[in-house]
Order: C-alpha cells, then sequence, then structure tokens
C-alpha cells in the first residue's frame, strides 16, 4: 500500500470504514451489494480504503479480545494469581507485546497432563533459548513467536513466523508437532530447523533423527502427501514450490550459523541475504530489482546491520538509502 | 455444575474432553484443519474464565461465530484483488504482524482503544469480543442497526488515524 493510503479524503474515509463495519457485522441486502460494487468501481482509491479498514477489523477480532475487557474479573479465589491477566491468543502479536524480553506466559496452572499453552515471544535484533514443559530445548531467533501446548496425546507448537530450532526430546506416545501457516512437521525426538521469515515461503532443515513435513493449504489447495526428511535433509517451500536438497556437513552447520548470531551464505541473491537482515531487525529493507540478484558469499554478524550495509556498499555497485521511517532501499550505483 | 473454586480443573476438564470433537467440528466448517486449530485455540482463550451456566455451549458458539467470521472474511477478501496485502489480512492474520514488531505500534493501538468514546467502545466489544453481529448489538443496546453499523465505522476510523502514518504502512504494506 502507498503512503497516499493516509490521506483519503474524509468521505472517502467514512464510507470505507462504513462498508468494512457492514462487511463485518452485518449480512449485506443485495441492494447493498450492488451499492458496493458501484462504490468500488468509482474510484481505485476506495478500494484501497476499503481494504485497509477491513485489515485494521480482522486485526481487532483477532487481537484485542484480551485488551477491551476490563482486565481483573476477579472470578477465582484470591489466591489465583496466574490469573492475573486473560493471555492473548493472538501470538502473531507477540513479537511486540513481549519486545521488552522474550516471556514465558502460563495459562492455567502447571498440572501434569493438563492444558498449558506456553507463549514465548522474541523481539527484534534478539535470540533466546527456552525450555518447554516437556523437556524440548528451543532456540529462537530474532522477532520469532511459539505457542507450545502439551496434552497427553501430543505436544504441539505453533511458530508464528521467524526461525526456531528444536531439539526435541524423545517421547513416541507424544509426537512433536509444529504447526506454520504453510505446513505442519511431525517429530517424534530429533533435532531440526524452521524458518519462516515471508508468509509464503518455510524451510525446514533437520540436523538430527527424521521429520515428517505435511504441508498445509495454500490458498486452499488440498495438502500434499507428507514429505520424510532425514538428517541433512533441508526442505525450502516458496509460493508453492518445493525444493528438496541435501547438505554437506559444512553447508549444515552454515545453515545453523544463526544461533551463533551469523549468517552464513555462499551465492544468495541480495534480496534473499535481505529478508534475513530485515526480519531479524524488525525493518523494511529491500533491493531495486536491478541489484536484488546480486551474488553474496560471506559471513555476516546478523547483529550488525550498518557493518553489513556498509559491506555491500564498499563491495559491490550499490548505494544504501535510508529514509526517516527507518525503511533501507538499496539500488544501483549508477 | 462444578463449582468456582476449581476454576482451573473445570476448565481443563472441559479442554480434555471437548478439544477433539470441537477441532473436527471447526474443521468441517472452515474446510481445513489449521484454521480450525487456530479458531479452537482462540475460542478456549475467550471463554476462559469466562463465567457459563454451560461452558461447553459456550465454547461452541464462540468457536462458531470466530469461524463464520473467517468464513466472511475469506468472502471479503476479493475486494482488493491488486493487493496481495488485504487478501492475506483478509483470510489470514498471520502475515501481518510479520510487519509489526515495535511495542509502540501496539501501545497505540491500545491506547486509542482506551480514549474511545464509550459508546463506540462498548459496540466494539460486542462485536469483537463478545462476537455478537450487528442486530444482536442493536437489540442489546435497544439502538438501531444503522447506528450500530456507524459506531463501529467510527471505532475503525479513530483507531485508524491514532496510528501514524508510517505505522499503517508497516501494518499494510507487505
Amino acid at each position: 500500500m502507498t503512503s497516499d493510503s493516509s490521506s483519503f479524503s474524509r468521505d472517502i474515509d467514512e464510507q470505507a470504514s462504513l462498508w468494512a463495519a457492514r462487511l463485518d457485522g452485518s449480512d449485506l441486502s443485495n441492494a447493498q451489494c450492488a451499492e458496493l460494487d458501484a462504490w468500488l468501481a468509482a474510484a481505485p482509491e476506495h478500494r484501497d480504503a476499503l481494504a485497509e479498514y477491513t485489515t485494521i477489523d480482522a486485526i481487532l477480532e483477532e487481537h484485542l479480545s484480551a485488551d477491551i475487557e476490563a482486565p481483573a474479573v476477579a472470578l477465582g479465589p484470591p489466591n489465583q494469581t496466574a490469573a492475573r491477566s486473560r493471555p492473548r491468543v493472538g501470538w502473531w502479536w507477540g513479537a511486540g507485546l513481549a519486545a521488552a524480553a522474550a516471556v514465558v506466559i502460563m495459562l492455567s496452572t502447571e498440572r501434569p497432563g493438563t492444558v498449558s499453552p506456553e507463549r514465548i515471544a522474541t523481539a527484534i535484533a534478539q535470540r533466546q533459548s527456552v525450555e518447554l514443559s516437556d523437556g524440548t530445548a528451543v532456540q529462537l531467533n530474532a522477532h520469532t513467536n511459539l505457542v507450545f501446548e502439551a496434552t497427553s496425546t501430543t505436544r504441539r507448537a505453533r511458530l508464528g513466523g521467524g526461525q526456531a530450532f528444536f531439539e526435541v526430546d524423545k517421547d513416541p506416545d507424544r509426537p512433536f508437532i509444529v504447526d506454520t501457516p504453510l505446513g505442519s512437521v511431525r517429530v517424534t525426538g530429533t533435532a531440526f530447523d524452521i524458518s519462516t521469515l515471508t508468509d509464503d515461503a518455510i524451510t525446514v532443515t533437520v540436523t538430527e533423527g527424521s521429520v515428517e513435513v505435511r504441508l498445509g493449504e495454500f490458498n486452499h489447495q488440498s495438502p500434499v502427501a507428507p514429505i520424510r526428511l532425514q538428517a541433512h535433509d533441508q526442505l525450502l517451500v516458496s509460493r508453492g514450490q518445493t525444493n528438496l536438497r541435501q547438505l554437506s556437513a559444512e553447508a549444515l552447520a552454515d545453515e545453523m550459523a544463526w544461533r551463533d548470531g551469523y549468517l552464513v551464505v555462499d551465492d544468495m541473491p541480495l534480496a534473499e541475504v535481505l529478508v534475513r537482515f530485515a526480519h531479524f531487525h524488525g525493518r523494511g529493507i529491500s533491493a531495486a530489482p536491478d541489484v536484488a540478484r546480486l551474488s553474496l558469499s560471506g559471513r555476516f554478524p546478523i547483529d550488525d546491520l550498518d557493518a553489513f550495509l556498509l559491506g555491500i556498499e564498499t563491495l559491490h555497485p550499490v548505494r544504501v538509502l535510508r529514509d526517516q521511517s527507518g525503511t533501507i532501499r538499496i539500488v544501483s550505483r549508477s | 455444575m462444578a463449582d468456582s473454586s476449581s476454576e482451573s480443573d473445570t476448565f481443563s476438564a472441559l479442554y480434555e474432553t471437548t478439544v477433539a470433537p470441537l477441532k473436527r467440528y471447526l474443521a468441517r466448517l472452515l474446510g481445513n484443519t489449521s484454521e480450525a486449530e487456530e479458531v479452537a485455540h482462540d475460542a478456549y482463550m475467550r471463554i476462559y474464565q469466562k463465567p457459563a451456566e454451560n461452558p461447553q455451549a459456550l465454547l461452541y458458539t464462540t468457536a462458531r461465530r470466530l469461524a463464520i467470521n473467517r468464513l466472511k472474511r475469506r468472502d471479503i477478501s476479493p475486494v482488493a484483488p491488486t493487493d496481495a496485502g488485504i487478501d492475506r489480512a483478509a483470510t489470514r492474520t498471520p502475515s501481518i504482524p510479520d510487519q509489526v514488531a515495535a511495542r509502540q505500534e501496539w501501545d497505540l493501538l491500545q491506547t486509542a482503544i482506551r480514549d474511545l468514546p464509550p459508546g463506540c467502545r462498548e459496540v466494539l466489544r460486542l462485536r469483537k469480543v463478545e462476537l455478537l453481529s450487528h442486530r444482536e448489538i442493536g437489540e442489546q443496546l435497544g439502538i438501531a442497526i444503522s447506528t450500530v453499523e456507524k459506531q463501529h465505522a467510527r471505532a475503525l476510523r479513530l483507531l485508524r488515524a491514532a496510528l501514524p502514518p508510517e505505522t499503517r504502512d508497516n501494518l499494510f504494506s507487505s
């Protein structure tokens, strides 16, 4: 969306917000549908405005349930301090909520065998190691959200964007499943990495044992057969294309270098490298089309964005442009 | 019905007995299991600690309403065919928060919600937390549906206006 969108006229603003409200909370009559179509057809910015408002509206349902309510409803006995505030279900917002530090919020009192969702979120430019209640060790890269829930029959983690490395305790009776927007990964006991930095791409890398990946419904397509990965296998899924490859020990170590704070790349297009920096630092960083394919190789400390940018400016014919909002764009120097 | 002294036990028991059938029910409604998981999770969070004579009925009602809202948003998504942003937002919220990292943005929104005029805020709460339709809200508050729509729309405008443009770009750009 362009920055024009902040300056809709008052009339467009009122119409768009009203249509967004109606679309959400009412059932449009046929006459209203026709009216909406006509209004949308009248000017392209009508569509942009409506899109903004339906987005805001959708965000509100997913994320505001906990906030808009008066917090202390105090239903239980006074000693139930565990229920101070309702944990929010909107884990996609987790990074923002927990910006100060990675946090773990228990939903209910901890009792073995009962529901116990754990929420873990890392802020931008931070990594964090945690141990889940089942003993699984997880390392989270920056800007990553994870919700974990264990029952007597399954262990289920939801990865909402970001990257995490799991060392799963073996428990054949309780498979460990990681759900992502693009599909799920099922294991019993193994060590593997999942990265989903953009919402149309996921990478699963196995360092030990084996996992089974079930890709979900991309745009409501029917699910594909499970894909089994062994140690050293890496599955890349991007925009519906899947690609399975085997990594050498060295390449595997490179892939896992983020856990030590490094991004190691070998002949990777600039645009892809930028996705990783952008995700880690929570900033918009993009490359102009004519430099996006520029090939990079190297070992970059991921914390140090400025050093990286200075480096590519020095070594390649590119220029780094920064605007006031902190967005970075890399363009050709010519 | 169990007394409230064992609030969390009750919740756990409810969860254990309902989670599998609820997810199946939602999967049928939504046509896929991953969204069913999300909605189920959301529904449990919403009813957790909520007083109810029949928690299971409340759970199912809540889950059903959440699922229907999702189905509705799928229908809305073609509204912006040229813009991948809204398409994803309308059907699958995960992508948006990828862009939303900074705590200030969340705080701004929270403050803006607190500052909404009471009527506006109540309509928003009934719609987004209680999941009532505009018609039901109108009945409950004794006001016309058109008034409910206007208050809802006004809440959206005020919240949007409370976010500075660069934050909005973060929310909406891809």
